[in-house]
């Protein structure tokens, strides 16, 4: 054997090899790319005249950007990136601001931020969006351009990024212990003294410890790092619950130190709402919430909760519906909140998330219609998921609260089945 | 524009995914990314350096050739070797040009001036020399040889891949192992 040939049978031996993120990155730039071909590139008839016409409008242009750069004064005008930034108490906003790259945001344990990137002008919806937790500090390194990065150094924040631009576009998130590469994804990350946590909800990311090797994170899964290693994967806790948790009670007082250029200064009076604690059963004994000073009826969260489910986008749904669950003083609304919520779920086929919000919407709405119509779903849920005694003591409750509800006849012959009734009617 | 999971297309041969694909559908387009995109990228990445940062580029600029081109795909190949064949010319054009811009490189480099000597602790991996040696060859001759020395391609195959024809790939053939000797000697003779 020649030294070529050994040459060719190392080359063979060690091919190149393709890693999952820039595979996934490429397919990402090709689905866009093709995207862009069918919608961009004229037609073959038309090439000629197209083309001419560029030619023609260049000419003219250059023409009046002559005369215009001849008699207009010169300013140089650098326009600073900025994000639209929302000051959230009980899932609603109460002050709408800009943020300038480069600022830092520190919340308290009343705080809750939610930003929006992207081309909001244009496209009417923004590619990415930031929710920062209370008593989070993060660095908005960059919001611009292809590449947004987020500093974290304590606290949450939970990232939904969907890029205009496939595969030319990234997010990332940096913690002291490890960076956080995201590709068209839902995801949450948690920082602290000992750690990091990353949730994935859609989509994968790249975790890469400080000191360790780099892991793909997919849906479903997350991680923890410590200082030196990543720990192992595990499946995501069994029920969102309804992330952002806004432990937002009192009040709201948005502090952002910007280190350059505009500040967001956002000073809203302490108001007294509700002393509860934060857990979500709080939302039990809703009757002095919804006293939000900026007021947005039920009704037309409702309908745009509607629409987003219509959509499809069943996470930006969820989060309207729990801010109508977590702020409105009707019970039966936040209890038909919890049941779109579980709709929701279902449609995703969790059911063990659907049953969840359907208990909520239950307890939630105690003497509304909603509320009975949750237990028999509950209970249908349940009895799907092959929980007979959980499904027996939903249908059994339905009974007792509605027991001349549209649904009783139903849940009875349920009952019979699940053999609880001996003497049922054919 | 959210990312979807490829799923699956049941019944759907390749051609009937090239067709589909082309005609914009996402899932068929992802589907058939991921038959060959192993494939299509180890050529490129053959053909200019697996450290090239065009190589992305280039295996996404074949998929796309190919999606506006499904109809020119005769079916006489496998949809896979007419990705490959794509993928060969769109590296060698890639490369090409760069060996063009290249070339006062080469010649400060082989007069021994405009590049650093390596340090022997950086040089020690035996396949990144392997690949850097490719790298002294002209990429026609350099598409021949990974087709047919490392890939095992016959010379028929990569006719229909490049649309060159065999007598031409058997003198750039014999052409780029000469120049491999040469080189392989000129290493071995300065003691690398």
């Amino acid at each position: 054997m020649s030294e070529v040939d050994r040459l060719a049978e190392r080359l063979r031996d060690a091919p190149p090899t393709l890693d999952d993120v820039r595979r996934a990155r490429m397919e990402r730039a090709i689905v866009a790319g093709l995207e862009d071909v069918t919608e961009d590139v004229p037609s073959g008839a038309r090439r000629g005249v197209f083309v001419a016409g560029v030619g023609a409008g260049l000419a003219a242009a250059a023409a009046i950007a002559l005369v215009y750069w001849a008699w207009t004064p010169h300013v140089d005008v650098v326009h600073a990136p900025t994000a639209r930034v929302d000051a959230m108490r009980d899932g609603l906003p109460v002050r709408s601001d800009a943020l300038v790259e480069g600022s830092t945001v520190q919340t308290t344990e009343r705080q809750l931020l939610r930003l929006r990137f992207g081309d909001i002008g244009v496209t009417g919806e923004p590619t990415s969006l930031v929710e920062v937790s209370p008593s989070t500090r993060a660095v908005f390194e960059s919001i611009s351009g292809d590449q947004h990065q987020v500093r974290l150094s304590r606290g949450d924040v939970r990232v939904e990024f969907h890029p205009l631009e496939r595969g030319e576009e990234g997010f990332r998130v940096d913690t002291d212990h490890a960076r956080v590469d995201v590709i068209g994804t839902v995801f949450e990350v948690h920082a602290d003294e000992h750690g990091t946590e990353v949730r994935v909800h859609e989509g994968v990311v790249r975790v890469t410890p400080h000191a360790g090797v780099a892991r793909l994170v997919r849906a479903g899964e997350q991680t923890w790092v410590e200082s030196a290693d990543l720990g192992a994967l595990e499946p995501s806790e069994p029920l969102d619950e309804g992330w952002p948790e806004p432990r937002v009670e009192e009040t709201v007082e948005v502090g952002v130190d910007t280190s350059r250029a505009r500040a967001l200064r956002t000073e809203v009076p302490p108001e007294v709402v509700d002393s509860h604690d934060d857990e979500m059963m709080a939302i039990d004994e809703g009757p002095a919430r919804g006293q939000a000073s900026v007021p947005l009826a039920d009704d037309l969260r409702f309908e745009l909760a509607q629409s987003l489910f219509d959509q499809g986008r069943l996470s930006t749904a969820r989060h309207e519906l729990y801010a109508i669950a977590r702020t409105s003083g009707d019970r039966a609304s936040r209890a038909r909140a919890w049941t779109l919520v579980a709709e929701t779920f279902e449609r995703e086929s969790d059911l063990a998330r659907a049953g969840e919000a359907y208990r909520r919407a239950a307890r939630s709405g105690r003497g509304s219609g909603y509320a009975a119509n949750a237990l028999f779903a509950l209970a249908r849920v349940r009895s799907a998921m092959g929980d007979d005694e959980a499904a027996e003591a939903a249908y059994t409750r339905y009974i007792q609260v509605a027991p001349e509800g549209p649904l009783a006849n139903e849940a009875r012959r349920a009952l019979c089945r699940l053999g609880v009734i001996i003497q049922c009617a054919e | 524009m959210r990312l979807v999971d490829a799923g699956e297309l049941p019944g759907a041969d390749e051609p009937e995914l090239l067709a589909l694909a082309a005609a914009g559908d996402d899932r068929a387009v992802r589907a058939l990314y991921r038959a060959h995109v192993d494939r299509v990228h180890r050529h490129v990445a053959r053909v200019l350096g697996p450290q090239d940062p065009d190589v992305e580029d280039v295996v996404q600029k074949v998929f796309l050739a190919a999606l506006d081109g499904a109809v020119a795909f005769g079916g006489r190949s496998g949809v896979g070797s007419w990705l490959v064949g794509i993928a060969s010319r769109r590296a060698l054009d890639e490369a090409r040009s760069r060996w063009r811009r290249g070339r006062w490189r080469r010649i400060t480099d082989r007069v021994g001036f405009g590049r650093a000597p390596a340090r022997p602790d950086e040089r020690t991996d035996a396949m990144r020399e392997a690949e850097d040696l490719l790298q002294v060859l002209h990429p026609d001759q350099r598409t021949a040889f990974v087709l047919k020395e490392v890939e095992g391609h016959t010379l028929q195959e990569i006719s229909d891949m490049t649309g060159v024809g065999i007598s031409t790939l058997h003198a750039r053939l014999k052409a780029a192992r000469k120049r491999l000797d040469a080189e392989l000697d000129r290493q071995g003779g300065t003691g690398e």
